[in-house]
């Protein structure tokens, strides 16, 4: 891997290892395609051009939510990278109510019931929350960031969330049941409020009303009732379910964050999804240390000078940067 | 465990046995090792049991991808334990902070280059056009699907397929 980074790279043969990848995540690729695959192998110049772009998706797989984020900001310089074609479709009525909410302003869409069979799609800036009213009168409250698709059919009403957290109020129709999907688990509304927050390598679900069933990637349905949360790890491979004050799992909405003896490292992730500017954490002891308490969402400075009050660290500034530091 | 007749094991479990040699063959020139070939060949085996066949329609082609994707996990797995010794050496020292232990993680060099070629990825991701970039990140950072992210995006399988291409291509190029 080394050798190879300071050989020129043959355009052609960089190209060819870019199609085998391509093509055999498609998952569309045949076995004579993986046989040939193979055969391609057997050169040893062919593989190092493959190694060359393994080891930047090796790079970019562990470093995701640093990657992610950094990307994100990119989105903020070129806003018309982030506009999807087809994704905010005419048929959404962008009434946007100047309702003034904490920080950012509340804004308002709303989908003609008639939409159905294609896909709509929502997505709330970085600096303010979402309310859409979904075609059957459920609403979903789209917290800075996030990101859902929907597609609506006489059999069900699916949601995906692609990112981000959402509070869900759904109206209950068993014979058109509320689907919400995130990554290969399903969750099914039983008439209710709930709040689902995406991570980098699993989800939480809090039900505040009603309960939600979870099929975990089409396992036995587990239900989550109200006042208990589900916390699902990907890596680990486990879903723990505990009572919970549902309430604070819906604190967002008021701009009010509330930890309960959470590791520093995961308050840090939690703030940044606020703000452009990240916070770190300058020395790894810092990163286990608990914290429980009530936080304002604000500017990045601000909500580290909110730290700086509660725990052991000051604040580090590099330019624009704020990294926390043990005291 | 144990089957007692052939009609007993899985069609699955019979492509896998009729093409075990050639996946063989498939993860050694990928890994280039004979016995991280073996190892995986096996785990495809091992995970067969908890699989539902019944989706699968191309039973040869998947147990590759099912390869690929333990193969993947393995390597990660790997880079992982190399991380977490390297901080367990660094927060198991014992001598004063900035002390002469101080230089037993890895060097500060190597922590620069580091951030400086995850920097460049990143630029290179950024810098790439507008739906090339979509594509990507939602393929690579939010786990879509190709068929997925044609149906989001309203563009064809073989359109997706296409960016894929583009931006792997630039990662590939970013060394100079």
């Amino acid at each position: 891997m080394k050798d190879d980074e300071r050989k020129p790279v043959d355009a052609q043969r960089l190209e060819a290892a870019a199609g085998w990848l391509a093509r055999t995540q498609a998952g569309d690729a045949t076995e004579e395609d993986w046989a040939s695959f193979a055969d391609w192998l057997e050169d040893p110049d062919n593989k190092a051009a493959l190694a060359r772009i393994e080891t930047s998706l090796e790079t970019i797989g562990d470093n995701r939510d640093y990657v992610a984020a950094a990307l994100r900001r990119g989105d903020r310089r070129k806003p018309e990278a982030r506009r999807v074609s087809g994704w905010a479709p005419p048929a959404i009525l962008a009434a946007c109510i100047a309702l003034a909410v904490f920080a950012g302003v509340l804004f308002t869409t709303m989908a003609r019931p008639s939409d159905t069979g294609r896909v709509l799609a929502w997505s709330a800036p970085r600096d303010a929350v979402l309310l859409v009213n979904l075609p059957d009168a459920s609403t979903a409250l789209l917290n800075r960031g996030a990101v859902i698709s929907a597609t609506w059919s006489k059999a069900e009403r699916r949601i995906v969330l692609e990112q981000g957290e959402v509070a869900f109020k759904v109206r209950h129709d068993p014979a058109q049941p509320f689907i919400l999907q995130v990554g290969n688990d399903a969750l099914i509304d039983v008439g209710t409020e709930f709040n689902v927050q995406r991570q980098a390598a699993g989800f939480v679900l809090t039900v505040r009303e009603g309960a939600v069933g979870v099929e975990l990637q089409g396992r036995e349905r587990i239900d989550v009732n109200a006042g208990h949360a589900m916390t699902v790890d990907y890596e680990k491979r486990v879903a723990t379910v505990s009572k919970v004050d549902a309430e604070e799992a819906f604190s967002w909405r008021d701009g009010k964050l509330v930890f309960h003896n959470a590791p520093l490292s995961s308050v840090v992730a939690d703030l940044n999804r606020y703000s452009e500017q990240p916070l770190t954490i300058a020395d790894a002891a810092l990163a286990d240390v608990l914290f429980s308490g009530v936080l304002r969402v604000g500017t990045a400075e601000n909500m580290a000078q909110q730290l700086e009050a509660f725990l052991p660290l000051r604040l580090e500034r590099r330019g624009a940067d704020i990294a926390l530091r043990s005291r | 465990m144990g089957y007692e007749t052939n009609q007993q094991i899985s069609a699955l479990m019979r492509v896998y046995i009729a093409k075990r040699a050639d996946l063989l063959r498939f993860f050694t020139l990928r890994t280039s090792s004979a016995e991280e070939a073996e190892d995986i060949v096996q785990d495809i085996c091992l995970k067969l049991a908890d699989i539902d066949e019944a989706g699968i329609e191309n039973p040869s082609a998947y147990l590759y991808r099912l390869g690929t994707n333990l193969m993947l996990d393995r390597a990660r797995a790997r880079r992982r334990a190399t991380a977490r010794d390297n901080a367990f050496y660094q927060t198991h020292r014992t001598g004063p902070p900035g002390g002469e232990d101080e230089a037993d993680g890895p060097s500060p060099e190597a922590a620069t280059a580091a951030r400086q070629q995850l920097s460049e990825i990143i630029q290179s991701i950024d810098g790439l056009p507008p739906q090339c970039r979509r594509v990507f990140i939602m393929h690579k950072l939010e786990d879509h699907s190709h068929a997925e992210i044609a149906a989001i995006l309203g563009i064809s399988r073989s359109a997706v397929e296409k960016h894929m291409i583009a931006a792997l291509k630039r990662l590939g190029k970013r060394t100079p």
